[in-house]
C-alpha cells in the first residue's frame, strides 16, 4: 500500500515537472541572477566586482531612499485605498436597478478599457497648466490664483498621477465587487428587512461582512499591481520633477535602463522582491476566516 | 500511455533547458569589452582584411532622421562595395536604453547616430571602436575643429561629428514691440529686468526646462556658462558648479521661472519651442527647428530674431553646441561599418539632410551647397556665426546620472524646495562621487 502510494507520488511529481521545469527556468533561475548581480558592483570599464551588502548599504544611505519608500507607500495603499472605495461605490450603484444601468456600466468601464497610454494623454492635456481645464475650471471657481501645474509641481505631482491611476483601476474594482454583490442570495435580505433592517444596517451587517473576503483579495492583488506598475507614472512624469513621484519600481527601471547601473538596481529589485514576498504570503492568507451565512 | 507521454515531456524539457542553460559561471555577464562580441547581423571575420563584398552591416539612425536620404545612399553603397546597410531606426527617447541593452547582450548595430554625451562612456565600457583607422584623413580634415574636439578622446577619435545645432536665445519682436521693448538685452540681467514686462494676457517673458532630467541642463547650462560656471573642473575629477559663480546662474534660472510659462515642471524641449512658435513665450534658447517647422507648414515666422548668446555678470557669453554622433561598435564589422559612414558623410547624402533640417554643417565641403552660404536662409546662418561661441556638454563616463542629479537640484531650487546654494550645496558632492567613479 505505501509503495502504491509511493508510486503515486512519484508519478503526481512527473505530471507537473514540465511545470516545474518551466518555473525553474524562467521564474528561479532569474531571480537567482538578481540576487547575484545585486552584491557585484562593476567599474566604469565594465569590470565586475565583489561589493557584498554594499548596494543595499548604498540604498539605504541614498538621500532619494526615504522619499521612493514614502512615494511607493502612498502610491500603494493610499491608491488602493481609493481603487477600493470608488469601485465600492460604483458597484453599489451598478447593483441598483435604474433606467440606462447597462449603458451606465459601459460608460464606467471605458477608463478600464482605455490604453494607458491613451489615458496619459488625456490627463496631460487636462492637467496643462497654460491650456488645461482643470486648472481653469479651478481658476474659475477661485480655488486657485494662478495656473497650477499639477504634473510638472513636486508637491502635487504623485498625487495628479495617482488620480489618473485610480481612474484607470476603479471600475476594474467596481466590476469584481459587482459580481460579488450578485452572489449574495436576496433571501438574506429579504430576512433582515423582515426582522426590521434598514439599508445602512442591511450595509454594514450584510453585505460588507460577505463582500470582505473578496475585497481583501481584491485589494491585495490591486497593491501588488499598483506596486510592480510605473506606465502611468512613466507616460505622466518620467517619475519627475525631481523624483517627486518616483517609486521603487520606476527607481529600479531609471538604474537599470538609463543610468546603466545594473547592480544597484538589482539590489532594489531584491527590495522589492522582499516586499512583494510580504504581500504574496498576506494575499495566501486572505482567503482563511471567510464570512458565510449560508 | 499517459505515463509514457509525460515522461517523454519530461526527459525533453530536460534536455531542452540543459541544452539552453548558462555555463556555471558565478559572475554577471561580461560587457562586450570582456566577451567576444557577436554581431546581429552577417558578420564578416574581424581583422585587418578589407570587407568582404556580400557583407551586411547595421545602421540605426533616431526618429527616421534622414530616412529618405539613408535608404538612397544605402542602395549606392551597395552597389559600389557591395556591403549591404540594413537600416533600422529607434524613438530618440528609447535609444539609450536600447543601445546599452543591446551592447550588454554583445549584439549591438554595427553603426548608429547617437549622442556626444555616451562617448566617454561606450568607450570606457569597451562597446565602441575609436575611428581613426577606419576614416580618411580627408574626412578627418573636413570636419570643423569644434566638431573633432568633441569626439576627441585621449588623442582617438571615438566617434564621428554627425548632426551639429547650435542653439541661442531666440526673440518674439512682436511681443517684445508690444511691451515696448526696443532694444534686446545683452545680458541675462538685463533681460531680467524687462522680462516682467512681457508677461500678461496669457503671454509670458520666457520658456524654460526645470525638472526633465535631460532637457533641463539644455536651458541652463548657457546661464552657467556665462556665469563662468561649469558641470565639471578642468581636471573633470569635481564639479565646477558649487560655487558662487554657479549659484548666481541658478539664482538667475529661479528668477527666470518667475516670468516663463508655467509648464516649465513637465516641460521637455518640445514644449519650450512649441510655447515660443505659438507665440506664447517671448523667448526661449533653441537652433532653428521651430522657425523651420514653421516654414513647413507654411507660416509666418518674420517675428522671429535670433539674439546673440546673454552675456553673465563677468561678461562670458555661450551658445549651447549640440552634438549629435555617428558610432562604430565592437561587432566585427568595423572596416565596413567605417567605409559606410566615409561615403554617408558626404555633402550630397548628410549635407542634405542637414539642410532640410536647418542643422549648422560641421564639414567645411558641406558649405559648398548654396542654401548653407545663402545669408537670406535665416535658419543656418545666424547660428553658423554662433559657432566660435559653441560650447558643448562635457564628456563624463557618467552623464546621465550626472544631469539627472543637477536636473534634480535645479529643479528643486526653481521649486523653490531649496535655496541656489542650497541646491547646489547638496547636487555637488554627489557629482564629485559620479565623476570620481
Amino acid at each position: 500500500m505505501k509503495q502504491a502510494n509511493r508510486r503515486e507520488n512519484l508519478l503526481n511529481l512527473l505530471y507537473i515537472l514540465p511545470m516545474l521545469a518551466v518555473f525553474a527556468a524562467f521564474i528561479i533561475y532569474p531571480i537567482t541572477e538578481v540576487f547575484n548581480l545585486s552584491v557585484y558592483d562593476r567599474t566604469s570599464t565594465g569590470q565586475y566586482f565583489y561589493v557584498g551588502l554594499n548596494n543595499f548599504i548604498k540604498f539605504i544611505r541614498h538621500r532619494e531612499t526615504s522619499r521612493l519608500l514614502l512615494n511607493t507607500g502612498i502610491w500603494v495603499f493610499v491608491g488602493t485605498f481609493f481603487k477600493l472605495l470608488f469601485g465600492l461605490g460604483m458597484a453599489l450603484v451598478l447593483y441598483q436597478a435604474f433606467p440606462g444601468k447597462k449603458v451606465m456600466t459601459g460608460i464606467i468601464l471605458i477608463p478600464y478599457a482605455m490604453p494607458a497610454a491613451v489615458s496619459c494623454m488625456i490627463w496631460r492635456l487636462m492637467y496643462n497648466p497654460v491650456f488645461g481645464h482643470i486648472g481653469d475650471i479651478l481658476t474659475r471657481l477661485g480655488l486657485i490664483s494662478e495656473p497650477l501645474n499639477f504634473l510638472g509641481n513636486t508637491k502635487t505631482s504623485l498625487l495628479a498621477v495617482m488620480i489618473v491611476n485610480v481612474w484607470a483601476v476603479a471600475p476594474f474594482c467596481a466590476l469584481n465587487i459587482l459580481s460579488t454583490l450578485y452572489s449574495i442570495p436576496t433571501y438574506i435580505y429579504e430576512a433582515a428587512k423582515i426582522d426590521g433592517a434598514g439599508s445602512i444596517q442591511s450595509f454594514f451587517k450584510i453585505t460588507l461582512p460577505l463582500i470582505a473576503s473578496s475585497m481583501r483579495t481584491l485589494g491585495l492583488l490591486v497593491g501588488i499591481w499598483a506596486f510592480n506598475s510605473f506606465d502611468v507614472i512613466f507616460m505622466m512624469t518620467q517619475g519627475g520633477p525631481a523624483n517627486s513621484s518616483s517609486i521603487l519600481v520606476s527607481n529600479i527601471y531609471q538604474n537599470a535602463f538609463q543610468f546603466n547601473n545594473r547592480p544597484y538596481s538589482a539590489a532594489v529589485s531584491v527590495v522589492c522582491f522582499v516586499i512583494l514576498s510580504i504581500f504574496a504570503l498576506l494575499y495566501v492568507r486572505s482567503k482563511e476566516g471567510d464570512v458565510s451565512y449560508e | 500511455m499517459k505515463k509514457a507521454i509525460a515522461l517523454a515531456l519530461s526527459l525533453l524539457l530536460a534536455v531542452a533547458l540543459a541544452a539552453c542553460s548558462a555555463p556555471s559561471d558565478p559572475t554577471p555577464p561580461a560587457s562586450p569589452a570582456a566577451s567576444t562580441p557577436s554581431s546581429g547581423s552577417e558578420a564578416a571575420p574581424s581583422g585587418d582584411s578589407a570587407p568582404a563584398e556580400g557583407t551586411t552591416i547595421t545602421y540605426v539612425t533616431l526618429g527616421d532622421t534622414g530616412m529618405n536620404q539613408l535608404q538612397k545612399a544605402a542602395e549606392e553603397f551597395e552597389a559600389e562595395t557591395g556591403i549591404k546597410v540594413k537600416l533600422e531606426s529607434w524613438a530618440y527617447s528609447d535609444a539609450y536604453q536600447k543601445i546599452i541593452t543591446l551592447c550588454e547582450a554583445g549584439t549591438p548595430p554595427d553603426a548608429m547616430y547617437g549622442f556626444s554625451g555616451w562617448t566617454q562612456q561606450f568607450k570606457n565600457l569597451g562597446y565602441t571602436v575609436p575611428l581613426d583607422d577606419l576614416i580618411s584623413q580627408e574626412l578627418k580634415d573636413d570636419f570643423s575643429k569644434a566638431a573633432l574636439d568633441v569626439c576627441t578622446v585621449d588623442g582617438q577619435l571615438w566617434v564621428l561629428p554627425s548632426y551639429m545645432s547650435i542653439r541661442s536665445i531666440l526673440y518674439n519682436k512682436n511681443l517684445l514691440d508690444a511691451a515696448g521693448i526696443t532694444e534686446l538685452p545683452t545680458t541675462w540681467q538685463e533681460f531680467l529686468e524687462v522680462a516682467p514686462k512681457l508677461v500678461g494676457g496669457g503671454k509670458y517673458a520666457y520658456s524654460m526646462v526645470a525638472g526633465h532630467p535631460k532637457n533641463t541642463l539644455d536651458c541652463f547650462l548657457p546661464i552657467l556658462w556665462a556665469y563662468d560656471g561649469d558641470v565639471a573642473s578642468a581636471d573633470g575629477k569635481t564639479n565646477g558648479f558649487n560655487n558662487e559663480n554657479g549659484v548666481a546662474a541658478l539664482q538667475v534660472y529661479c528668477d527666470l521661472a518667475k516670468y516663463a510659462v508655467p509648464d516649465y515642471g513637465e516641460a521637455d524641449i518640445n514644449f519650450t519651442q512649441n510655447n515660443f512658435t505659438t507665440q506664447t513665450a517671448a523667448a526661449y534658447i533653441h537652433n532653428a527647428q521651430g522657425l523651420a517647422a514653421l516654414a513647413d507648414a507654411g507660416e509666418d515666422y518674420s517675428w522671429a530674431v535670433i539674439g546673440a548668446p546673454l552675456k553673465g555678470a563677468g561678461g562670458s557669453q555661450y551658445s549651447l553646441g549640440i552634438m549629435d554622433v555617428d558610432l562604430v561598435f565592437k561587432t566585427g564589422n568595423e572596416e565596413a561599418a567605417g567605409k559606410w559612414l566615409e561615403f554617408w558623410h558626404t555633402k550630397d547624402r548628410m549635407g542634405d539632410v542637414i539642410e532640410q533640417a536647418g542643422w549648422v554643417p560641421n564639414q567645411k565641403s558641406f558649405f559648398e551647397r548654396p542654401a548653407f552660404t545663402d545669408p537670406a536662409n535665416v535658419m543656418v546662418a545666424p547660428f553658423a556665426e554662433l559657432e566660435p561661441l559653441a560650447k558643448f556638454k562635457p564628456t563624463i563616463s557618467s552623464w546621465e546620472e550626472v544631469q539627472k542629479v543637477m536636473a534634480d537640484y535645479i529643479t528643486k531650487a526653481v521649486m523653490g524646495e531649496m535655496t541656489p546654494a542650497e541646491a547646489f550645496a547638496e547636487a555637488g558632492p554627489m557629482v564629485d562621487e559620479l565623476l570620481q567613479k
